[in-house]
């Protein structure tokens, strides 16, 4: 597996990202399902936006509950949230056995070279979410393209805010495979 | 074929009469009421309507002993013991409720004994692998200050070009002569000091003399262009400060960056054992005294607009002490604000 022509975007809206051309995890995993967008996620992408994209945040609407969690995260982040950079959009291409296959991922925040650290807005306990919506799989598509071996994923609850985190270690099965799947014959 | 009843069983059988005669009873004195009540009302004779009044509170006060006499029987004879069973029961249910909690909490104990060995084990880790970093950092950055010195020095001092090799030769020896600084010490809390030496062997350990020989590579490159900048010593000078400066700055912040870095993954690999749930609770102790009443009716109130949500009463007139210091109870247990003056107990649940 080769990761070649690697790009990164630091300004980019979400809007302009979905625009760029590639294949991003999320749209590998709805491309036989249809995407959903239930309260829970749309309370989660409200936390995402306070935290990471704040000139963007709207100020309405359960503000103070996105508040505390977003306060939560930073709080275990601790002295690493000064080195950080946020909503990062990458492109790559993948490449495995003569197929290629044009990624990209939206990384919630990173420190160059170093670490990628994700969020997740979630009642649900890690152990149970990563292997079941595939974080795993996702984070190791940052992985891939950034060259980064170092991932965490940090769980805020929307009620409890109790938070918890889980590192998530480098494996490039899956996408090896979603290369033969999904790219094109060079 | 006639069956002999007993004499519980015949009293049973005659409870139906009982209640029927009661009943009976009961209405008639509900009747006689009415009539005294309806005549009493009716006259506007005060003695009349007095002595009427009189007669009527003793027709129901004599029913009441009646109802009482006979709600005292099924209470003594039926309810009461029917009662017993699930008492007995219950007590048993929690003894081993008692039982199950003490274990839970041992389990809970255990389990944050393991938690805090495993953290502090993540904690080691991190901080020899930043110890070890800042050490690097720090003997990589002193190297780096002897190269610039002898190159600054050679400029300065218009060294000849045949003197540079005798003059790095005296530099290389300054280096071999240089140590890393020590390890700082990590206060153990609960690894004991043979987990920790193996912990430690585990963490990759800066090897200095490499660090040397990259220093040495350092050097003889830096003269590399000597003579030419001999013609400019001034602007030369300023170029390597400049160069040096930024270098630390970026050391700097390779440093606090790995730094962080490490100590985020080692919060994140240490895998927690989950203990089983236990929920605790402060209760505040009731005195049966006037000044325990008047604090906590003082405090209530103080904290009204936190206690109200804690409070559920249809009406106002019902709300008692009771209650306001189940309220101060459950705020202290949500928000840890404890009042003054009144003892707290923790129940565990």
């Amino acid at each position: 597996m080769q990761v070649v022509n690697t790009r990164y975007h630091y300004n980019l809206t979400f809007d302009e990202y979905e625009k760029l051309f590639s294949l991003s995890y999320s749209k590998l995993k709805s491309y036989d399902r249809p995407v959903l967008n239930t309260p829970a996620m749309q309370f989660g992408t409200k936390v995402h936006q306070y935290l990471l994209e704040p000139k963007l945040f709207n100020h309405d609407g359960q503000l103070q509950l996105i508040k505390f969690c977003a306060a939560k995260v930073k709080d275990v982040i601790g002295d690493l949230w000064q080195h950080l950079v946020t909503e990062v959009s990458v492109q790559s291409d993948f490449v495995n056995d003569g197929f290629l296959l044009p990624y990209k991922g939206r990384i919630d925040m990173m420190v160059n070279g170093r670490i990628i650290v994700d969020l997740k807005v979630s009642r649900h306990q890690l152990s149970k979410t990563i292997t079941h919506f595939g974080y795993d799989n996702q984070l190791n598509g940052y992985m891939l393209a950034t060259g980064i071996r170092r991932a965490v994923i940090i769980r805020v609850c929307p009620d409890s805010y109790v938070t918890e985190m889980k590192v998530i270690p480098f494996n490039s099965f899956f996408w090896e495979n979603a290369v033969l799947r999904f790219g094109k014959a060079i | 074929m006639t069956t002999e009843l007993t004499t519980v069983q015949q009293g049973w059988l005659r409870l139906a009469d009982i209640r029927n005669t009661l009943f009976n009873e009961l209405q008639s004195a509900e009747l006689q009421v009415q009539q005294l009540t309806t005549s009493g009302t009716a006259s506007s004779n005060f003695e009349e309507v007095k002595k009427t009044l009189i007669s009527a509170k003793r027709v129901i006060a004599e029913a009441k002993e009646k109802r009482l006499a006979f709600c005292r029987m099924i209470d003594e004879k039926l309810l009461t013991p029917a009662m017993q069973y699930e008492k007995r029961a219950a007590e048993k249910i929690k003894e081993l409720a008692e039982h199950e909690l003490n274990l839970r909490k041992e389990e809970e104990e255990n389990a944050k004994k393991a938690n805090d060995i495993i953290q502090e084990e993540a904690e080691f880790k991190a901080f020899f692998l930043n110890e070890g970093y800042r050490i690097a950092a720090e003997f990589r950055g002193r190297l780096a200050k002897f190269v610039n010195e002898a190159y600054e020095l050679a400029l300065k001092t218009q060294m000849q070009v045949k003197d540079i090799p005798a003059h790095i030769l005296q530099y290389i020896e300054i280096f071999k002569g240089e140590k890393p600084l020590p390890y700082n010490k990590f206060e153990r809390r609960f690894l004991s000091s043979e987990r920790a030496m193996e912990l430690f062997n585990t963490v990759p350990k800066f090897q200095h003399e490499a660090a040397i020989n990259e220093a040495i590579s350092d050097l003889h490159k830096r003269f590399e262009t000597y003579e030419l900048d001999l013609a400019n010593a001034e602007a030369a000078i300023a170029a390597a400060k400049k160069e040096a400066e930024q270098k630390e700055a970026e050391q700097a912040k390779n440093l606090a960056e790995e730094t962080a870095v490490n100590n985020l993954m080692a919060k994140a690999e240490a895998a927690t054992i989950d203990a089983p749930k236990i929920k605790r609770e402060l209760k505040i102790e009731f005195e049966n005294t006037q000044a325990f009443a008047a604090g906590i009716i003082a405090n209530f109130l103080k904290n009204m607009a936190y206690c109200m949500e804690y409070i559920q009463v249809k009406n106002y007139d019902k709300l008692t002490v009771g209650q306001m210091a189940n309220a101060l109870s459950k705020l202290a247990t949500e928000t840890g604000e404890k009042i003054d003056n009144v003892k707290y107990v923790e129940v565990c649940k």
